[in-house]
């Protein structure tokens, strides 16, 4: 009987920051801390009033075909069989051949009436919450590798901080005893690490790795989280330790570094008592896992990463990716399409409906983002006779809750899904928007690295104003 | 009234106005204005393109011409509408196939634009115009192409005949030699040449009785008075018994002194009874000569010759162009000869031909690259665009005034700039206290001190300085009998021979060899999108660890580095070994395997490459200038394309064009007996000058720059003469890597010594001289004490370039030893000022390898033998077969390797994006970059680690089982010995009875009630040692 409110806010500690960066870079983004002691995870605030504190980025790895789910496109049917009647792009990733009709119908959902196709019926019966991107151009990152790097950390081409890293470095996280940004099940593959990274943000505001796209959510563990020791006797061990530092620190001291690693180690104790008992998801009642589709195929591994984000953000975590990931899972439909989508829709369809009802119930989806995107669309015309390629070129997102306007589409591709026509949405613009929502100025959100102040957007970037609320 | 009015205005539109007019103001002004005006208008316009008036609009903006009366194929308007060539406008969504069309009407109909204003002139339009290399036969060249002989092509091995040269304009016009092969054909074949005299392309080499003749069967489509274009790339030598005319080229038929005067041919020869002069010929006495002696000068060149000539008669209608320029008739320099017209005639017993072909003619000697042969006179555009894609593809500048970038000129304030001053001499300052100086370094560090009326903190003891010293050096703890024995020596060279014992021993070289490879982001595998394993990068690892284990002198550590491959042979197979590994340097950055544009990867690497260069070697940021000139630094986009020519000139894979293709790895032979080594190092390739890429986007080119170093550093006030010539001639055949590397590692470079010094001094004090380790630009930090920044650095040049000896001169000062800044500024009332910030030593956290290191040194488990192959040996074995080439990395950063390694940190395998946990969590190196100043971080991550990973866990096990092992002993002694390893002192009294007391409580604790008396003595001896590999001061050093 707890009032979700009240349970957040037992299970968030005081935001007190901790720890010391040898860095000067940090101290521009230091006074926008909160608390009495800066330290790089402390809550800052945002540039303005934020419209989301949290963010959930649920990833499809592999390119999820967007003529065949949030684009509906009847010319294809029409001239299904025939040859694009203009150039195919200068960049592509293998060939093809003739338009291929999508071998699913859409529908009219909600109160919008926006079409999803049948590979999505639960999410289309979420689509009033839903911002719909229908023009994400992904520049001419035809690879998978370039094109994740493309969309977690806004290069293809050089090692950068990803997405969360940057919200991390903005925001800082509101639960000191739990990582504050966590990737659920990332693929080892296409820039692996890379895209969960802090490249050259201090490693503090890197992802932490649950699992991996190669092995069963099921049996995912954070390293380094069990006690080495029964905390009786960790306790014990700790108090000694206590005692031999400030011994030391009253002969050396005072030095706010060892103040801040005294800290640490009592911190860290905390956390390995809080975090196992957020990460257990059997504390969830069997109503929530069956909404959530844990126990039953095809929707028990993504459902128990969904749910385990949800338990996650409702304690503070700033930022989780949930990937549905390589090699496990993969919309790279090169060939048989209909099999491929099928098969990974069924997975992820209800878990993502599942989630998204959850946190609106739970009041938490007005200031949560949730992203659903994918590095790639595929192309509108067949590869052999029943697959698509990849297509950087124009493809779908979405975005929810967090001041998102619900029940709306943005940007138009051309009849046949081939190139954004209206609006394009870049992935500067994305991730400009993305911050945006987080109370974050792209342009101004920096950090100084060999001799320049970098961005998540570098030089460019616009916020899709019009599909805020 | 009004709807009078409309139907009036109508009326008078379709009454008088052009029907293109109508178009322009119906569907094209408008939609310039709706999607291109927003950026592309008025004085503010982007990338330098109006498009509010035609003239604008022809003049074009930074990448050429936007639109092209009536070639709507040459318009980058269209081609950017398009999406082709790397164009893509406007930004904000690609216009509708209907309104591509109608722009594309548009030009194609002479893009009239009624009222147009603001008219600039011809010359100013032409200047911006820059030209674009085109394929020979692409578009509409294509028909009129009638021959294409291209050296490249022939597939034969070095030293060849060439028996055949294939046409490769797809008329089959063969040409082949006719000695031998043809009743009556004099000419033998020619030798194909890789590395010719043409900047040493691949060509075929003409002796005087060379001749290579197509069939007579399938002639050119060339007669009587036709226009006609030839282009050849030559050079050509003068020898002795040149004969009277010497032909390179003929078509038709070419008549001797006894025939009838009439021109029949087409027949390009050098005249000796002008001087030497290029002469293209009708036929006997009917031609047009260029001024006497005017080849002279271009013998032993190579060049594009093009020869133009509309119908007429021969004198006045023949163009001469050398290298794209024309040469005559020009203005002083007429062409000479007879107005006949020619008369082409083809012979019926021979084709076209090369050099010697009829008995009675005389030929030339020298290399041929390629042969074009048009019936048509190519339009000044279309010759260039050819002869852009010759000049490139043989090094030539074409139309050098226009097309090729001037050096840079540098403002006074850019020059004045303290980092590109040379290095000064200096005599250390005069000080109050002289009983306090040890050495010339104090003298700084007092006046300092002295100036602001501060006294200097008091010495740290002996055993401080010697943990400080040690992890300094060597980065490992002193053991206790090291202690013991430094405390013992009270002589007065105690200090030296602690210094000299760390110096000499070969951890030294894995601790600064270390902070080598942070600089030059050293890792074992490519990131991005395979992150493939780099199975032989550890031979480079070693190479640095080495080098400096040796003091190899810096100035050759740099050479070597960047052009080991380069340097000449020595008889010590050894030393030519350790070169080519060193070129590693060059190999070990990311790379990205699949990306799709090749080319594109190419740029990337040779970013990273510059990057590197110029920030580990000499303290700049070169890297903002792949897209623009620095916005704060005197350092151009040219001086980018210049480096980056030299680096894209080196190939670091096996296939230059295929996608997702290896780098290079070859075995070098050893002494007899021993297994070759497999080296992971670049190889040379075809040199090239780079364009410079506008904004960085490759599909936008500017102006060719010449391969060299930084402009700047040659410009300064004291730069002599001798400093301002190029150091590489563009055209040479070798990268110029070797002449840059030459550059940086030279004594009058006034960065790269400084920036050593200074990183060096960074290393062992709170802060570097300067505080911007790897940037001494305008934005980098100015020295806080140039004047010991430039005594330490002729020290440094003075003693060989000996990085051991500038150690010595800093760790055996006073100033060293003084006590760390967090004391000094404990005892002082007021705050110690900033500037004194260089002269301090600081307490800093053990780096991640340190703190490996000494967990396992402390418990007694650390293997101190050097390591070779693991790293790469193992990653290899658990790495993703996908096809035996390319092999992805599939170790995780907790991989148990990580936990069970015994040998020092360095040696570990080093993975980008996945760096084992103890070094990603304690601030590593990222090797994605440059890393000059590593974080220093303290978070609960950190904790975690110390308290519960196994690899903590197992050590304090270890470290208990050494305590325990001796039977011998008691309690007391056993927790004396365990601060003794740990923190190289005795336990206090307190700490003895502090641990006894924990030792009773943690054994009686209820937890521990179900385990034997000597497990729980075990876990609580264990508990007490892990507590002590946690504390801080284990983990800093003062």
């Amino acid at each position: 009987m707890t009032n979700p409110l009240t349970r957040r806010q037992v299970l968030q500690r005081s935001a007190l920051g901790f720890g010391s960066l040898a860095l000067a870079d940090l101290l521009s983004e230091n006074s926008r801390a909160d608390g009495p002691v800066a330290g790089p995870l402390a809550v800052k605030r945002p540039h303005f009033p934020a419209t989301a504190k949290r963010v959930v980025f649920l990833f499809m790895h592999g390119g999820v075909s967007h003529v065949d789910s949030f684009d509906p496109k009847p010319k294809l049917i029409e001239m299904n069989g025939q040859p694009l009647p203009f150039a195919k792009p200068k960049f592509e990733f293998g060939g093809t051949g003739n338009l291929l009709a999508s071998p699913w119908k859409f529908q009219k959902y909600g109160q919008s009436g926006i079409e999803v196709s049948d590979l999505f019926p639960h999410i289309g019966g979420c689509i009033d919450d839903i911002a719909v991107i229908r023009s994400m151009n992904g520049a001419d990152f035809v690879s998978h590798g370039p094109a994740l790097l493309n969309i977690n950390t806004g290069s293809g081409v050089f090692a950068r901080p990803c997405l969360g890293a940057w919200t991390l470095y903005g925001l800082g996280s509101e639960n000191q005893n739990l990582p504050g940004f966590l990737s659920l099940s990332p693929s080892l593959y296409h820039g692996g690490a890379q895209n969960y990274g802090s490249s050259f943000l201090p490693a503090t505001f890197q992802g932490t790795r649950l699992g991996d796209g190669g092995t069963h959510f099921k049996e995912a563990k954070l390293s380094s989280l069990s006690p080495g020791e029964k905390p009786e006797l960790q306790r014990l061990q700790l108090d000694l330790l206590k005692r031999r530092n400030e011994r030391h620190l009253a002969s050396q001291g005072p030095d706010s570094a060892l103040e801040a690693r005294i800290d640490s180690f009592e911190l860290a104790f905390r956390m390995q008592a809080e975090a196992p008992e957020v990460m257990d998801i059997s504390r969830e009642t069997a109503e929530t896992h069956a909404a959530y589709g844990i126990g039953v195929e095809p929707t028990d591994e993504f459902g128990r990463q969904c749910l385990l984000a949800r338990r996650c953000l409702e304690a503070g975590v700033r930022f989780v990716q949930v990937n549905f990931s390589y090699p496990r899972n993969y919309w790279d439909a090169h060939g048989d399409l209909r099999n491929n989508h099928t098969t990974n829709a069924a997975r992820v369809d209800l878990p993502i409906a599942a989630l998204l009802k959850d946190l609106k119930a739970r009041s938490l989806l007005s200031d949560t983002l949730v992203i659903f995107g994918t590095e790639f669309g595929r192309t509108p015309a067949a590869q052999g006779s029943d697959g698509r390629d990849h297509h950087p070129h124009a493809f779908s997102v979405w975005l929810a809750g967090g001041g998102i306007r619900g029940g709306v589409t943005y940007g138009q591709t051309d009849e046949f899904g081939y190139y954004v026509t209206e609006n394009k949405v870049t992935m500067p613009d994305f991730h400009a928007t993305i911050l945006h929502t987080l109370g974050l100025d792209h342009e101004k959100l920096t950090f100084r690295h060999a001799g320049r102040d970098y961005r998540l957007t570098d030089v460019h970037g616009h916020v899709v104003k019009e599909i805020l609320l | 009234m009004i709807r009078y009015l409309g139907c009036l205005a109508i009326l008078v539109l379709a009454g008088s106005v052009r029907a293109d007019e109508e178009h322009f103001e119906r569907h094209v002004r408008p939609l310039l204005i709706e999607r291109c005006h927003k950026c592309h208008a008025g004085t503010e316009a982007k990338g330098g393109l109006r498009l509010d008036s035609r003239e604008f609009a022809s003049k074009g903006g930074d990448t050429g011409a936007a639109i092209v009366a009536g070639k709507p194929e040459q318009s980058l308007l269209l081609q950017a509408v398009r999406h082709e060539n790397g164009l893509e406008m406007p930004p904000d969504g690609k216009l509708t196939a209907a309104q591509i069309e109608a722009l594309e009407k548009w030009v194609r109909e002479g893009a009239v634009w009624p009222g147009a204003a603001a008219k600039i002139s011809a010359e100013e339009a032409e200047a911006n115009t820059i030209t674009l290399a085109r394929l020979p036969n692409s578009g509409d060249l294509a028909s009129a192409l009638q021959l294409w002989l291209r050296a490249d092509a022939l597939q034969l091995a070095d030293g060849e005949s060439v028996f055949v040269w294939p046409d490769q304009s797809g008329h089959g016009r063969d040409v082949s030699a006719t000695k031998g092969v043809r009743e009556g054909g004099v000419g033998g074949p020619g030798n194909f040449v890789r590395q010719s005299n043409l900047y040493g392309r691949p060509a075929v080499r003409f002796s005087q009785w060379t001749g290579l003749a197509s069939s007579p069967g399938n002639p050119v489509d060339i007669r009587g008075d036709a226009a006609l274009t030839i282009s050849l790339v030559m050079n050509l030598s003068r020898f002795d018994g040149q004969p009277s005319h010497s032909s390179i080229f003929c078509v038709g038929n070419p008549a001797h002194s006894g025939d009838p005067g009439k021109p029949l041919a087409a027949l390009i020869e050098i005249d000796q009874p002008q001087q030497f002069s290029l002469d293209f010929a009708g036929g006997w006495g009917h031609d047009a000569v260029l001024a006497p002696g005017s080849f002279q000068p271009r013998f032993g060149k190579p060049i594009i010759a093009t020869f133009v000539k509309t119908p007429g008669p021969i004198k006045d209608t023949t163009r001469f162009y050398i290298n794209g320029k024309l040469v005559g008739p020009v203005e002083g320099q007429p062409v000479t000869g007879r107005d006949t017209v020619p008369d082409i005639q083809h012979r019926a017993d021979i084709g076209v031909f090369l050099g010697k072909a009829l008995s009675w003619c005389g030929a030339f000697q020298g290399d041929i690259g390629e042969v074009l042969v048009y019936n048509l006179a190519l339009a000044d555009g279309d010759r260039l665009g050819v002869e852009a894609y010759l000049g490139e593809k043989f090094g030539l500048w074409i139309d050098e005034e226009r097309t090729v970038a001037k050096p840079a000129a540098y403002t006074d304030v850019e020059k004045s700039h303290w980092a590109y001053q040379p290095v000064r001499e200096i005599s250390p300052p005069k000080v109050k206290n002289e009983a306090w100086v040890l050495t010339p370094v104090d003298r700084f560090t007092l006046a300092a001190m002295e100036s602001h009326g501060l006294n200097p903190p008091s010495e740290v003891d002996k055993r401080t300085f010697l943990r400080r010293v040690t992890f300094d050096l060597t980065g490992l703890p002193p053991t206790p009998d090291e202690v013991d024995a430094f405390l013992a020596d009270k002589s007065p060279q105690a200090y030296e021979t602690v210094v000299d014992r760390l110096l000499n021993s070969p951890h030294y070289g894995e601790r600064w060899g270390r902070h080598w490879l942070d600089l030059v982001r050293y890792a074992e595998s490519t990131a991005n999108d395979a992150n493939a394993v780099m199975a032989h990068a550890w031979r480079y690892r070693n190479y640095v660890i080495d080098a400096f284990n040796n003091d190899l002198p810096y100035d050759q550590f740099l050479i070597e580095q960047l052009a080991g491959d380069l340097l000449p042979p020595t008889e010590s197979v050894a030393i030519n070994t350790r070169r080519i590994i060193a070129t590693g340097y060059l190999m070990i950055g990311p790379k990205a395997l699949a990306e799709t544009d090749k080319e594109q990867s190419r740029l990337d690497i040779v970013d990273d490459q510059i990057d590197v260069t110029g920030r580990a070697m000499l303290g700049l940021t070169l890297a903002c200038a792949r897209c623009h000139d620095h916005k704060f630094d005197a350092i151009r986009a040219t001086d980018y394309y210049a480096m980056a020519g030299i680096f894209r000139s080196t190939e670091p894979f096996q296939n230059e064009v295929r996608n997702a293709t290896m780098w290079w790895e070859f075995p070098i032979p050893q002494e007899a007996g021993v297994e070759p080594i497999i080296a992971m190092a670049p190889k040379e390739t075809q040199p090239r000058n780079l364009r410079v890429h506008l904004r960085g986007n490759r599909f936008t080119l500017g102006k060719v720059v010449p391969r060299g170093p930084l402009g700047i550093v040659a410009t300064t006030s004291t730069a002599t003469e001798s400093d301002r010539k190029p150091i590489i001639d563009p055209h040479q055949m070798s990268s110029g890597r070797l002449e840059l590397a030459r550059w940086i590692a030279s004594p009058s470079n006034p960065l790269t010594a400084r920036v050593l010094v200074n990183r060096v001094w960074q290393l062992h004090f709170a802060r570097g001289i300067v505080g911007t380790p790897d940037n001494f630009g305008t934005r980098g930090d100015y020295p806080s004490d140039p004047a010991l920044l430039d005594w330490l650095t002729t020290q440094f040049l003075q003693s060989g370039w000996s990085i051991k000896q500038l150690h010595r001169q800093i760790v055996l000062s006073k100033t060293y030893r003084m006590q760390n800044a967090e004391s000094w500024s404990k005892r002082e009332s007021a705050p110690i000022p900033a500037r004194l910030a260089a002269y301090q030593v600081r307490r800093r956290r053990l780096t991640a390898e340190e703190l490996r290191d000494a967990l396992l040194r402390t418990s007694g488990q650390l293997d101190l033998v050097a390591g070779r192959s693991e790293s790469g040996d193992f990653l290899l074995s658990k790495a993703e077969d996908i096809n035996a080439i390319i092999r992805p990395n599939r170790v995780g950063a907790d991989d148990e390797f990580y936990t069970t390694f015994r040998k020092r940190s360095v040696y570990l395998p080093i993975v980008r994006n996945m760096l084992p946990d103890v070094l990603a969590l304690f601030d590593a190196a990222d090797p994605n970059g440059v890393t000059a100043v590593r974080n220093e971080t303290t978070v609960a991550s950190q904790g975690l680690f110390l308290l519960n990973h196994p690899l903590v866990r197992q050590q304090s096990k270890a470290f208990a089982e050494r305590l325990l092992s001796d039977g011998q002993q008691n309690d007391e002694q056993r927790i004396e010995l365990a601060h003794r390893l740990a923190y190289g002192r005795s336990a206090t009294p307190l700490e003895q009875e502090d641990t006894t007391a924990f030792l009773t409580a943690f054994q009686k604790s209820p937890t521990l009630a179900e385990t034997s008396e000597a497990e729980r003595r075990f876990a609580a001896w264990q508990a007490f040692c892990q507590s002590l590999l946690c504390s801080n001061e284990f983990l800093y050093v003062e």
